[in-house]
């Protein structure tokens, strides 16, 4: 049927279908006293309301058994494009790597509200947002690109990150065996998919990652709080400070969103926005001709999408004192990106340094970006497979510091 | 002074540079014994969640995920392979309403064995954002990474647990056993580590502690305190590791330093293991403990070490160590070391207290690439290796008052480091700690290494003003407090606070 092998093998494939309870009291199955049911609907209550442009009820108030509950695509089996409502596609200028998947991403603003500006934190959504991602692995890297028809791209998880009254929650949904709809999958599980990356097939074991270790990655302590809050990671400044190419042409996102009336408080004049430069893939073959500076923004925003969710203060690894913010200047706060200083939470590897400068081999920080080994690879979470060009960046970033041996 | 190579140039005016072959000794234990479960049999509240065999470890995640306060989750008799991390989120949904009191046991920690060594995770158990969490009889073995890892929580008590990895001492085995970080109130009893590359309980960044009871076995160090406060370390086991227990206090850069940690009434014998941890160069990682070391304090304030029966290490007993000795390179000026100095990092350990301890066969055969300067120099001049060791360089940089903004202030009497009543061993010292003693420096008014060395103590560590005693560490977990100050019931160590 397709040109690739998609044997889904979920591990947890059987959770979700026999009780409703077991899943987070997902389904909405208790709120059917509503009485809003449609006879076209897979769910009951809330999660089977027809009304409005998308499902906002069941967004602010169930975790639905089924993503098309949620009614957020005009066509239910396709959730890279036509969303429904408000809905505004977005991409990012640099992305964090998931094993080579590509990502469709998408928000929507309830209806007459919007965000607020955040120079460096996430925007500040209003509750009722709700953030959907769609991973999906191409047949081949060099051909991206969802097409329902000719079927190059498999889908393999959406995840939705919804901001409810008492925070934001995270839903994994898992693409079913024929592609109509994806399932809610709180456990997680692994999908084993097949692409092709520069020549080379990748038969990758996808780990889609079970809801407490979503969290692990989309955590925000505040200092002296005692509440690590669920936080997106992606809708930042200067991750949208760039070109899109949208239906009406292309236009700055940040742009976009205003003229959309989903954000408000950007600074007139946006090239004060301090953005991280785009890096993808394809830029590899030409990291060769950048500036020493240009290595450090590529290298400072591609650490930013890809570690500092978990290293920063706030996060994950606030413990082990590598934290990477893109704002955080390198210059004055060496050791914070890992300049000369000693591990704290690494157990393994016979290094010394996180980074030594001018000497990419002997760093920690990149020994890690190239090992796929529980306990070894970083990041720990949404990667099984090396990300070459990532790796190359980060090499180069680092070898193109003045040598300093640390000792 | 610029700060730099203090160390090698006052050894190399200090110490005669004969060389000396310092013998292998491959010693270390060779014991598998897992320790034995209480005799009592599992008992499980009604209402406990227990958990199925086949499926484990997805059950074992829906378990987690769906866990309301007070939920039991058991996890079956025998030994399963687990195929990824467990993560336990008392916050999944991070609204700030954390569920609490959450037990996760199995029926023993020789009965139930969760074997992570085919997992895709780094870690086997990771607890995050909990409030009163228990982790009791069960063993968590062959993690990659870490067995056991708890992370911004409040409360934990672990009891009879065991973090094994097996067979042959292995630098690939996993880093630490037990391990809580940035944590509070945190309790750990009963339990067993064996074979961690790194620590076998290590606690780091947190406060509020008690570890006792536990045997830590074959492992690089046995039992581990690192960048934390209000620490009790009491009637423990530390056998057969390369170093028995840690002290220490590294430059983090976290706002988390280490003070006023209490080790007493332990059981610290035949620590000659091997150092097995990875040959990093990393300045202060377990690498550097010198095989055959009962007892370091590296860094830290406020130590106090009592009523330890400290026995048969090669190469010292008990060594006090400012970070001057991991690192030479070690200056306010150094671009490593100014930021978590300013962040309150001291590295020069002030009030240490050894006392009463029984101390006994140190020092046959001293090795540790980190002092070979030193041991060479000791058993060139003297044919000995002192019992207890302090480097006495950062106090003398302190009271020299020239780099008061990497030393600290000079030293007053309640920040000297002390020993009395300690079986009559023998004591050194590296440095002179007088700044106005000419003979603790060179020509060029460098520190220069004295080797200090008394077969019986005399006036090394002799203070004339007895330092205070430390208050006691207390954990409260679910509301009820534990540790000797604690008014705790019951407390099979209770003879351990008495002293």
């Amino acid at each position: 049927m397709k040109r690739f092998q998609f044997d889904l093998k979920l591990l947890g494939l059987a959770l979700c279908v026999s009780g409703i309870a077991a899943c987070g009291g997902g389904g909405g199955g208790d709120r059917s006293d509503e009485g809003r049911q449609a006879s076209t609907s897979k769910e009951s209550g809330v999660c089977g309301d027809t009304s409005g442009a998308i499902n906002q009820a069941a967004l602010e108030d169930a975790d639905c058994k089924y993503l098309s509950s949620y009614r957020l695509f005009a066509d239910a089996s396709n959730p890279t494009e036509n969303p429904n409502g408000r809905g505004v596609i977005y991409d990012l200028t640099t992305p964090l790597f998931s094993d080579y998947a590509s990502k469709y991403r998408f928000v929507f603003v309830p209806d007459a509200e919007a965000a607020a500006y955040n120079e460096h934190e996430v925007f500040d959504f209003p509750v009722g947002t709700v953030l959907v991602k769609t991973f999906s692995m191409p047949a081949d890297t060099a051909f991206r690109g969802f097409d329902a028809n000719a079927q190059d791209e498999r889908l393999i998880e959406t995840r939705l990150l919804i901001h409810r009254e008492k925070g934001w929650v995270g839903l994994p949904y898992v693409w079913n065996d024929d592609f109509s709809d994806a399932e809610l999958q709180i456990a997680g599980g692994v999908v084993p998919v097949t692409t092709v990356h520069n020549g080379v097939q990748l038969d990758i074991d996808y780990r889609v990652p079970d809801k407490n270790q979503c969290k692990q990655c989309h955590q925000y302590k505040a200092s002296g709080s005692d509440v690590s809050a669920i936080s997106p990671i992606g809708p930042k400044a200067r991750l949208l400070n760039r070109s899109l190419d949208y239906a009406s042409g292309s236009e700055n996102e940040l742009s976009h969103w205003i003229s959309k009336g989903i954000l408000t408080g950007v600074p007139s004049d946006l090239n004060t926005i301090q953005t991280v430069p785009s890096y993808h893939d394809s830029d590899a073959s030409l990291l060769a001709g950048k500036s020493d500076e240009e290595l450090m923004q590529l290298a400072k925003g591609y650490l930013d999408i890809n570690c500092s969710h978990c290293h920063r203060p706030e996060g994950s690894a606030s413990n082990t004192g590598l934290h990477m913010e893109f704002w955080r200047d390198f210059d004055t706060n060496l050791t914070k990106h890992g300049v000369c200083k000693k591990p704290i939470a690494f157990g393994g590897g016979a290094l010394a340094y996180d980074v030594v400068p001018g000497d990419a081999e002997n760093s920690i920080l990149h020994y890690r970006m190239s090992s796929t080994e529980p306990g070894e690879l970083m990041p720990e979470l949404g990667r099984t497979v090396v990300h070459e060009e990532g790796l190359e960046l980060i090499g180069k970033w680092i070898n193109s510091m003045t040598p300093d041996s640390c000792d | 002074m610029t700060g730099q190579h203090w160390l090698k140039s006052g050894l190399a005016a200090g110490a005669l540079m004969a060389t000396m072959a310092l013998t292998g000794c491959g010693g270390g234990g060779d014991g598998s014994d897992e320790g034995s479960d209480q005799a009592a049999g599992p008992q499980f509240p009604a209402g406990a969640k227990m958990l199925a065999a086949d499926n484990l470890t997805q059950d074992a995640k829906e378990a987690f995920i769906n866990a309301q306060s007070g939920d039991v989750i058991v996890f079956p008799e025998g030994r399963f392979k687990i195929s990824d991390k467990l993560t336990f989120d008392a916050d999944s949904d991070g609204d700030g309403e954390s569920v609490k009191n959450i037990t996760i046991m199995g029926y023993g920690k020789g009965k139930t064995i969760l074997d992570f060594s085919e997992a895709t995770g780094g870690d086997g158990i990771l607890v995050e954002n909990g409030v009163d969490i228990i982790i009791k009889d069960i063993g968590v073995y062959e993690a990659a990474n870490n067995a056991i890892k708890l992370k911004d929580t409040n409360g934990i008590h672990i009891q009879s647990v065991a973090t094994v990895w097996e067979g042959v001492l292995d630098k690939d085995n996993g880093a630490y056993g037990l391990y809580p970080v940035e944590c509070e109130n945190i309790l750990i009893e009963d339990s067993y580590v064996r074979g961690s590359a790194d620590a076998g309980v290590y606690v780091g960044q947190s406060k509020n502690i008690v570890v006792r009871r536990n045997t830590a076995e074959e492992n690089v160090a046995g039992i581990e305190i690192e960048n934390s406060m209000h620490a009790d370390v009491y009637d423990n086991v530390a056998t057969g590791n390369t170093g028995g227990i840690l002290v220490f206090d590294l430059p983090i850069g976290n706002g988390h330093y280490g003070s006023t940690v209490r080790v007493f009434d332990n059981d610290i014998s035949n620590n000659n293991q091997e150092n097995f941890a990875n040959a990093s160069s990393n300045p202060a990682g377990v690498h550097i403990v010198p095989p055959g070391t009962g007892v370091i304090v590296l860094s830290t304030n406020d130590v106090e070490i009592y009523n330890n029966d400290i026995s048969d290490h090669k190469t010292t007993s008990v060594a006090i160590s400012s970070f001057y000795l991991a690192d030479e390179n070690l200056d306010y000026s150094n671009p490593t070391y100014k930021p978590v100095i300013d962040d309150g990092w001291n590295p020069v350990p002030r009030n240490i207290h050894i006392h009463d301890n029984a101390i006994s066969d140190s020092g046959a055969a001293p090795e540790g690439s980190l002092i070979a300067d030193i041991i060479t120099g000791y058993v060139t001049n003297y044919g000995a290796f002192p019992a207890v060791l302090y480097d006495g360089l950062g106090e003398l940089l302190a009271n020299t008052g020239t780099v008061e903004a990497t030393a600290g202030a000079p030293f007053s009497a309640e920040d000297m480091i002390c020993a009395e009543n300690n079986s009559d061993v023998s004591f050194g010292q590296v440095y002179g700690t007088s700044a106005t003693d000419p003979d603790n420096f060179d020509g060029s008014m460098m520190p220069k290494a004295r080797l200090l060395f008394e077969a019986s103590q005399s006036t090394l560590l002799n203070c004339a003003t007895p330092l205070n005693r430390l208050t006691a560490a207390t954990a409260t977990i679910n509301g009820k407090a534990y540790g000797c100050d604690s008014g705790e019931s019951g407390d099979a160590s209770a003879a351990s606070c008495a002293l």
